[in-house]
This record gives structure tokens, sequence and C-alpha cells, in this order.
């Protein structure tokens, strides 16, 4: 028993959760998407080097950025290219936020760590202010922005799920990400900066500028997560709109050991396990919080068996 | 008006932390998952004192769930040298939930909403503040005047010439996370029983990394992260009493003072400061 | 007197030490030479007390040591002075002292001082270590280990960071401990030290114990012979082109460089390498020769002067400027990445591909072309020996055919073999054409290979070594 959940039964209970149904599934996708995105964003970062916690701070300014778009666009008739522009706003608002940091980074010398972390929190505040503000939605008490129509929201698959068009972007985001990575000249520099900076300047490659481009990059992607899941699912912010999208993007990049491809799987799985939490509920009180416990010790596990092989060969092959 | 009581109480948890973040950076260890080792101190405080009726049995909780968190930490940082950030990032996600689950579980019975206090005297004062203030002092002096301190602190410069003395980094090492761990979880169990009475997951809210960005600012001295740690407690009560008195100021804003003051003052440092020259390396014995 | 019976060490199924049986006796200076890689500091480890032997033991004065317990072994009164200093550099003189005395009493500091006196140095005891000068560290070092009056100190390759004189200092400092009836062990490779240094030699190589002679019966050939088992070829060195290319060359005009302090390091330098020619920059390290490579490199920003190739201003971007950094594991390769990845660095400048087949092909092809021991173009290059790390590095710079090829301690921590392929490829390069600088710290190279040494001092050059150490 791990907090009063039978291990049995609990993990049979996780996995219909998860994907037992065609419900199950489309929740578990929808869940995954998020993730899957900012894990590839702080992924792009991590790899060069730049350590972004910030992709909280970044989805959420995104999505803070699109909307202010919308509030503009709610009654045109821009349709699909409506969506778009509001992406792309979100896209263009993460790289901001995480190039305030880069900036600092790159000018004072200010720890990646400690300004992205920050940032999340002014980002977070920055979205309460907004709400609560200039785009709050006419009239309203609560504070939430305006609802956008269909038309301007990402399509979606049927009627009857929250299943949306918004997987597709990530899918193609993270390959993008493995192909950038690893057939092209710059995924290559980033990836040789982030492991060995006396190796990138002794071959003439500027580190510094490097690392800034990875963290507008990551910025970007994570911005345009936010933006997804404005315009695939809720259509409408209100301050509690991140549920740590941002934050949990860091366990599902590490269980996929930073390779974008292996991060497909990682995300549909914590994806899968966040909507499987309901199925969880009648132990009493087992919610998303539990699914960190399950992340973290997964996270360290898997640190812990790369590490622990990795002296193993290193053993056999000094000997 | 505002006291200097009041902007010592709000700067304990920050301070305490800071001044522990502060012995294990100077061992060579950056420790960000201080932020869930505040957290789960809260939480151990708030279960206990609320089932024990006593607060400082509370902070004792708090003290041990502190040095635990930093004894598993350590663990896997020095006997297994994973990466710091990445263990302390997932240390900040295993407390939030844990802490989250169980309290979850315990349901908002209410129980947890009014934690004994801690008795006072001359006004507002209480204990953990007067050890605030000696422990900057003591801890200050321990790092810089003490053999130890010269032990620690060549630990986080230069290990090799600590083996070649005849000691043990990682005993070393261990010894100031104890410490650190010690002083952070009494900063986050006074989060719960000297300040808010109550737990709520979103408590610490970022106070863990603030420390550690004091511990920058202040040049890793005891003495000046307290004064540091008051400035930003300054910034906190000011948020309170202007919300008190009706200002207009949203509240959303105030909220992000203390962020936004931390991060201008980072960018004042800049890169000036020395850090010690191993922080962040984990140390191979195989010399 | 420590004695070595019948010591061997194996790593794993690796045998670094055959089995030998040596003794050291007091008052005498007795150094153990070899080529890299002969097994010196394993025996010298296994004598401190820091490695425990896989068979034999070590005996002070018929008692065995206690192995693997340096500890110990220094509370027994054998010292070692390391090659890599454990001082703490952000540590002032006198916190280091502290710090290494700690577990033996305070009053050990004014023996200490009272010592240095002694020996007729001026230590400036409240400066950091990381400000003051090699040769004064060392002194701190030595000034560590002699305060608990040891019977044995063993002193590993000291003067492989030192300048001429600070060698003769050193080597009147071994003698006066010598005559101070302690057992004085010299772990070194340099000929000439050791035979000005010592009273007894013993020759170790590829772990076998060659033999141990008296200082009287060996010269410098008959050493050499024994440390490589062979005599060593020399090489034709490259001279300047006569002909019509005579006149072309790289010149360096009044350059002034600074180091990461924003301190000068490079003063208004004036030199000029001619093509086919090897140019040599010697003098003992950090007096600038870094800095001064790493400008030529391109990656350093020059404050001010002017480097001009054949006639106008040398254009890093245009043209390829062929690096060889000091460091091959932090600098010359990204070690946790394969050798494919490692090659594919140069050459890579222009296009925006990264053609995984194409890279694959330059990889195999390269690693035939040099010989480099590696199963495949994908293993790592963390797991190549040190001989194959630089030829990697080699390969991929000459890969290039650089105009100008700069290289910094080309051949350190090599073996013989590799060593001398290292320099036929500089030599080569130079007869095709390429303009070579060599840095090196390595006396016994920078004379083999170059046709025109200058000695860097302070940031300036001088033609003269004596005249370069005395400023």
């Amino acid at each position: 028993m791990i907090f009063g959940v039978p291990i049995g039964e609990g993990t049979n209970l996780l996995f219909e959760g998860a994907f037992g149904d065609k419900v199950a599934i489309s929740q578990s996708i929808v869940r995954a998407t998020p993730i899957l995105m900012t894990a590839i964003g702080i992924t792009i970062a991590w790899r060069a080097g730049a350590f972004n916690i910030g992709g909280e701070g970044q989805l959420i300014v995104g999505a803070l950025l699109a909307a202010s778009i919308g509030k503009f666009i709610l009654n045109s008739n821009l349709g699909f290219f409506g969506c778009i522009l509001m992406m792309a706003g979100a896209a263009v608002g993460g790289a901001i936020w995480s190039g305030l940091a880069a900036i600092l980074y790159l000018k004072r010398g200010v720890d990646l760590v400690i300004s992205t972390i920050l940032l999340n929190f002014i980002g977070d505040k920055l979205l309460m202010f907004f709400v609560e503000g200039p785009l709050r939605k006419q009239g309203q008490t609560a504070p939430l922005t305006d609802q956008l129509p269909d038309s301007l929201m990402l399509p979606k698959f049927s009627r009857q799920s929250d299943l949306h068009f918004g997987i597709f972007l990530a899918l193609g985001v993270a390959i993008a990400a493995g192909y950038w990575l690893y057939r092209t000249k710059p995924g290559y520099f980033a990836r040789i900066v982030g492991s060995n900076t006396g190796f990138a300047r002794s071959n003439r490659i500027d580190a510094e500028q490097v690392k800034f481009r990875a963290m507008l990059l990551s910025g970007a992607i994570c911005g345009l997560a936010g933006g997804i899941q404005y315009l695939g699912i809720n259509g409408q912010l209100a301050s509690s709109f991140s549920q740590q999208y941002g934050f949990l993007g860091i366990p599902v990049a590490l269980v996929g050991a930073l390779n974008p491809i292996a991060i497909i799987p990682s995300a549909l799985l914590f994806g899968g396990l966040f909507a499987a939490t309901s199925n969880l509920s009648r132990f009493g009180g087992i919610g998303s919080y539990f699914v960190y416990v399950i992340q973290a010790a997964t996270v360290l596990g898997l640190l812990l068996f790369r590490s622990v092989n990795d002296r193993r060969i290193a053993v056999r092959n000094e000997g | 008006m505002i006291s200097v009581i009041q902007i010592l109480r709000y700067a304990v948890p920050t301070a305490f932390g800071a001044i522990g973040e502060s012995v294990v950076q100077r061992a060579g260890i950056i420790n960000v998952g201080l932020e869930g080792l505040m957290l789960g101190s809260a939480f151990s405080a708030t279960i206990v004192s609320s089932s024990t009726g006593n607060p400082w049995l509370g902070i004792l909780a708090g003290m041990v769930s502190g040095i635990l968190t930093a004894l598993f930490f350590g663990i896997l940082v020095i006997k297994f040298s994973l990466d710091q950030i990445v263990v302390g990032t997932a240390i900040n996600l295993l407390s939030l939930g844990i802490c989250g689950t169980l309290f979850e579980k315990q349901g908002a019975t209410g129980k947890l909403m009014n934690l004994p206090p801690l008795p006072k005297f001359f006004g507002s004062l209480d204990v953990v503040i007067v050890l605030l203030v000696l422990g900057a002092v003591g801890i200050g002096f321990t790092l810089y005047r003490s053999d130890f301190g010269l032990k620690l602190r060549a630990v986080g410069e230069y290990p090799e010439a600590v083996v070649a003395a005849g000691f043990n980094p990682a005993k070393l090492r261990y010894q100031a996370l104890s410490i650190g761990g010690f002083l952070g979880g009494i900063g986050g169990a006074y989060l719960a029983l000297g300040i808010s009475q109550s737990f709520t997951t979103e408590m610490v809210a970022g106070r863990g990394f603030i420390a550690i960005a004091l511990v920058t600012f202040a040049r890793w001295r005891p003495i000046g992260i307290l004064f540091s740690a008051m400035m930003l407690g300054l910034f906190e009560v000011l948020q309170f009493e202007l919300q008190l008195n009706g200002s207009q100021i949203p509240r959303s804003l105030l909220l992000a003072l203390p962020y936004v003051a931390t991060l201008i003052i980072l960018v004042f440092v800049g890169r000036g400061t020395r850090a010690p020259q191993s922080l962040g390396v984990p140390f191979k014995e195989s010399e | 007197m420590l004695s070595a019976i019948g010591v061997s060490k194996m790593f794993g199924s690796l045998e670094a030490l055959k089995p030998l049986s040596v003794d050291f006796l007091p008052g005498e200076v007795h150094a153990v030479v070899g080529e890299n890689g002969a097994g010196k500091s394993t025996l010298m480890n296994v004598l401190g007390g820091f490695l425990s032997p896989s068979s034999g033991s070590i005996n002070l004065n018929g008692n065995e040591i206690p192995s693997g317990d340096p500890q110990s072994c220094r509370s027994l009164g054998i010292e070692m002075i390391h090659q890599h200093f454990k001082l703490v550099p952000a540590f002032t003189i006198e916190e280091n002292l502290r710090l290494s005395q700690l577990g033996v009493g305070q009053n050990s500091i004014e023996v200490i001082k009272s010592k240095a006196s002694e020996f007729g140095w001026k230590i400036p005891w409240e400066a950091c270590i990381q400000d003051v000068s090699v040769g004064i560290q060392q002194r701190v070092e030595i000034l560590k280990s002699v305060a608990t009056y040891p019977s044995v100190v063993i002193f590993d390759e000291p003067t492989a960071v030192l300048g001429i004189e600070e060698v003769e200092e050193l080597i009147g400092f071994l003698r006066k401990l010598a005559s101070d009836d302690k057992v004085v062990i010299l772990i070194a490779h340099k000929i000439e030290e050791v035979l000005a240094a010592s009273d007894r030699i013993t020759v170790l190589r590829r772990g076998e114990h060659i033999g141990t002679v008296e200082r009287g019966e060996v010269d410098s050939a008959k050493l050499v012979e024994m440390m490589i088992g062979g005599l060593v070829e020399s090489l034709t060195k490259s001279e300047p082109d006569q002909g019509r290319e005579a006149t072309k060359s790289l010149e360096v005009k009044d350059l002034w460089v600074q180091d990461d302090n924003e301190q000068d390091v490079v003063q208004g330098l004036n030199f000029r390498v001619k093509k086919g020619a090897i140019v040599g920059i010697g003098g003992v390290d950090g007096n600038g020769q870094v800095q001064l490579a790493e400008a030529l490199a391109g990656i350093r920003k020059i404050r001010t002067g002017d480097i001009s190739l054949e006639g106008s201003s040398l254009d890093w971007d245009q043209c390829f400027v062929g690096y060889v950094p000091q460091d091959r594991q932090s600098e010359g390769l990204a070690i946790n990445l394969n050798l494919v990845e490692n090659i594919a660095v140069s050459g890579l400048m222009n296009g925006h591909y990264f053609s995984n087949s194409d890279q694959y092909e330059k990889a195999s092809r390269l690693i035939e072309q040099y010989a480099i021991k590696a199963k495949s173009p994908r293993d790592l290059a963390k797991q190549l020996s040190g001989g194959n790390q630089q030829k990697v590095i080699l390969a991929r710079v000459l890969d290039q055919n650089p105009k100008v090829l700069v290289v910094v301690n080309p051949t350190r921590g090599l073996d013989v073999k590799a060593a001398g392929f290292v320099h036929q490829k500089l030599i080569d390069a130079a007869q095709s054409g390429a303009y070579v600088l060599v840095v090196t710290t390595d006396r016994d190279e920078l004379y083999a290979i170059t046709s025109e040494q200058w000695f860097m001092s302070r940031g300036k050059l001088f033609a003269d070594e004596k005249e370069a150490l005395a400023s």
C-alpha cells in the first residue's frame, strides 16, 4: 500500500484510466499535449547547456499574449487565420519571457536557473493582473477573459471529446526538434556547447550566442504550448490557467533522456497518469499530487539506474 | 506602523533557508531543492503540532524533516554523483507530491487551519526570531573563523587539498547539508507556525529560490543574508499594510514585488561575485 | 630506509607495475625515471601509501607501512610533494598551512615559518595562492610537508612547472634535504635534470623495472636507451623555403592581448613566421603563451596590434587557422560525443546541414589515415587513449589543409612513439607550405622540431632563454 492505495489494484485502475477506452485515451492525449511541448522546449535549452526552468512562466506569458490578441480579434471573422495569429503570438510571448532571462544572463551574468524560476512567479502574477484587469471580460465579476468563439479555436476531433488538433502540432514540434538537434548544424553546435564549452570555444563557436538562441527557441516552444492549451481547450484564461504544465515538462524531458523522440512516449505516459487519477479518487484525496510523486520517483530512479550502469561500464573498460 | 520585529518575523523563513544554503554552498553543493525541503518541513510541523497541540514539537518536526530531506539529497548527489540541479528539481516535485497527497487525504478538516501559535514575549517577539539573529552571527563565526569552517570552505573550493590534509570531503559535505537542512527546516516550520498558522501547498511561494538568490547577493555571508532577507521581509510587510489600507495598487502587482525585487538585486550584483570554486562540481574520489 | 619488496600493481586486467624490489637509502637523491605511462606515478602512489600494492609490500626501516592509508604514512614520516599542488587557490598561504596542519597542532605554523627562513625563502604569508607564482606555490607545498620532520620525501615531477633558474634552486634544495640524512625520491622524466640531481637512478619501462644504476655509471644516451629500449630517431627539421616563397610570411606586429582578468599578458609582440619553417615559443608556463596562441587562432580578442598573412590582415572567417589547444580533454575534444561528431566540427563552417553519412565517411577515412586506434567512428572520444585523442585532434585540423597552424604543447602526456608521429605531421605540414607556430613548455620538443626559437616572459619575447628568465 502506498498512501492508502493498494498497489496492484491501484496500478490496474491507473492503466484503465489512462488507456482503457476511447475516452480515456483521448483524455490522456489531451493531458499529454502541453507537457510534451514544454518538455521539448526545455530539452532544446538544456541540451545547449542553458538550464531553463522557466517553462511555466513562458507558457503563461505565451497564453497571455495570445489572449491579448484574442481580445482584439474577438468579433472579427478571421477564423482559422486568427487562430494561427494567436499561436504565433503565444510563441513570441514565450520567447520574450525566456529572452528576458537570457539577456540578463548574457549581459549581467545572472544565473539562468534562478532568473527563470523567479520569472515563473512573476509571470503568474502578471497573468493575475491581466485577468483581473485589462483583459477581464466586460461586466464580469469573476476574473476571466473573454471566451473565444469556436471559430477562433483549434479544431476538435469530435464534439464529445476534448481531443483537439493541438496534438498534431505538438508531435510535429517534437519531431522537428529531434531533427534540429541531430541533423542540423545549429542543433549540432547546441549539443557541443552543452557538452563542452572549451571545445566550442576552440572551434570559434560563440557559446553565449548559441545558448541565447537556444533560450529563445525554448521559450517560443513553451509559449506555444500555452497557446495550444488556450486555443485547444480553455478558450478563456483564468489565473489558474496553468496546472504546472511548464514545470512538469522537466520530469517528462528527463525521463525521455533529453531526446525529443523519446520524450513523446514519456509525455504520453505521464499524460495518461494524470488523466487516470480520477479513477483513484475513491481512495480519498488521491489526485494529481500523487502523480507528481510517481514522476519524481521515476526521474530519480532512472537517473540512479543510468549512473550505476555508467559506472559499471567504466569499471569494465578500465579493467 | 511597521516594526523591526514584524519585518524580522517575515524574514525568518527565507533567512533561515538562505543561511542554511550558504553553508551548503560553501561546501560546494547547490541545493535548488530548498523549496521542497521547506515545504516538507512546513507540512511536518503542521501535522505534528496540530496532533500534539504543541508548537515546539512542530518546530522540532520541521528540523528533523529538513535534515532528512537534505541527507536524501546528499546521498543522491554525493554518493551517486547525480546532477545537483536535476536532483534538486526532482526533490521539489517529490516534496510537492507527497505533501499535497497527504494534505488532501486529511481533507479540509479545518484542524490544519488553526495551528497552535508560538508563545510570544515583548509584544510580537518569539524565540525563533531571536534564534535567527543569534544563528546568523553564530554561523558566520563558524564558517569564517573556526577550524570546521575552514575545512568546509576548502571542500567548496578545492576538495583535493582537503583530502591531502587527511579529511573526508564527502563527510564534510554531509555535515554541511545537515546544517542546511536543519536551518531550512526551522524556516519551513516557522512559515506554518509563526506566520500563517496554517498550511497550503503553495505556501512556500518561491522563498526557497529567493533564498538561493540571496546567498549569491550577500556573498555567502550570513549577516549580510539576514539583512537582505529583512529587506525582502519589508516588502512582504508593505504588501499587507497596503492591502489592509485599501490601496489602489492591484493585489497581483503587490504579490509580485518580492520576486521582482529579487530579480533586480541579482541584476545589480551581476557577475561580480566569486562563488566557491567547486560549487556544483561533484568530487570524484578516484584521483 | 624505504624498501619496495616484490611490489606489483594491477588495475583490473592492466598490469601497471610488474613485481619489483628497490631500496631507497637515506642521504641520497634517488630518481625514478621512465616515459609517460611507464608506471612511475603508480610506484610513487604505492610508496606514499595512496595505493595498496596488488602484491608485495613497502617497508620503512623494516616495518611494513599500512597500505591505502596516506594519513598513517604521513605520521610515519613519509611525505609526498604532489605535481598538482593540493593548495586551495582562493585561500591565503597561511590559511592553506592552517588547513594542512589541522590534525597536527597550531604551533607547527611557527615551525614552518622558521623552516622557511632556514631555507632562505621569502614567502608572502598573507597572499592568496592564486596570486603568487608557481615557484612560490611549490615552496608552500614543500613547507607543508617538512614541518612534520619527515624521514622520506617524495617529489612528483617537481620541475614540470619551473623555469631554468628555479630548477637549479630546486635541485640544490633536493641535495640539501639528502644531506640532512633523509630519503629523497625524485620522480621525473627529464634526463638532464635527473643526471644533475640524483645519486642513484631507477629506470622503469612499461611497468617493468629495467634496472637501478649509480649516477656515475650512466650518461644521457644510456639512460634514454634504458627508458625507451632503443635509440631515438632524429627528425629532419623543417627549414624555411629558400625559393620564390621566401618573402611570404605570417607577421605579428605590436600585438597586445589581455587575459580573462583584463590584464595585458601579451605586450607589444613582434615576430614573423616564414613559410615552410616552424617557429617555436617556449618559456615558463603562464607568461602569456597560451593567450598568444588563442589570439592567433582567432578565439581571443586582440586588444591592439596587427596579424597579417602574406600581406593582408588575417581574417579567421575566410582563412581557416588550425588550432590544437593545450588541454585535449576539455578544449580539444567534446569528450562525451563520438568521433564522428568530434571530427565534423571543422569544415562545417559553411552550410546548414549535418549529413550523418558524409561525416561518418570522413571520420572513417581519417581514422585509417592517422592510424587511430578505435573500434569504430562511433566510439566516444573519452574511450580513446591520450595519444589517439591527440591524433583525432590533429586529423581533424590537418584535414582542412590549414594555411596557418597553431599548436600548444602538442605532445604533452604522450609516449615517444605518439610524440614522434605528431612531430612528423607538424613537419610535413610546414613542408607543404603551412605557417606553423608551436607553443610549448617542453624544451626538448622546442629544440627538436623548430627552426627558430623565442622565449616568452611576462608578455614579451626574448631570443635568449636565460635573458627571458632574468626579466
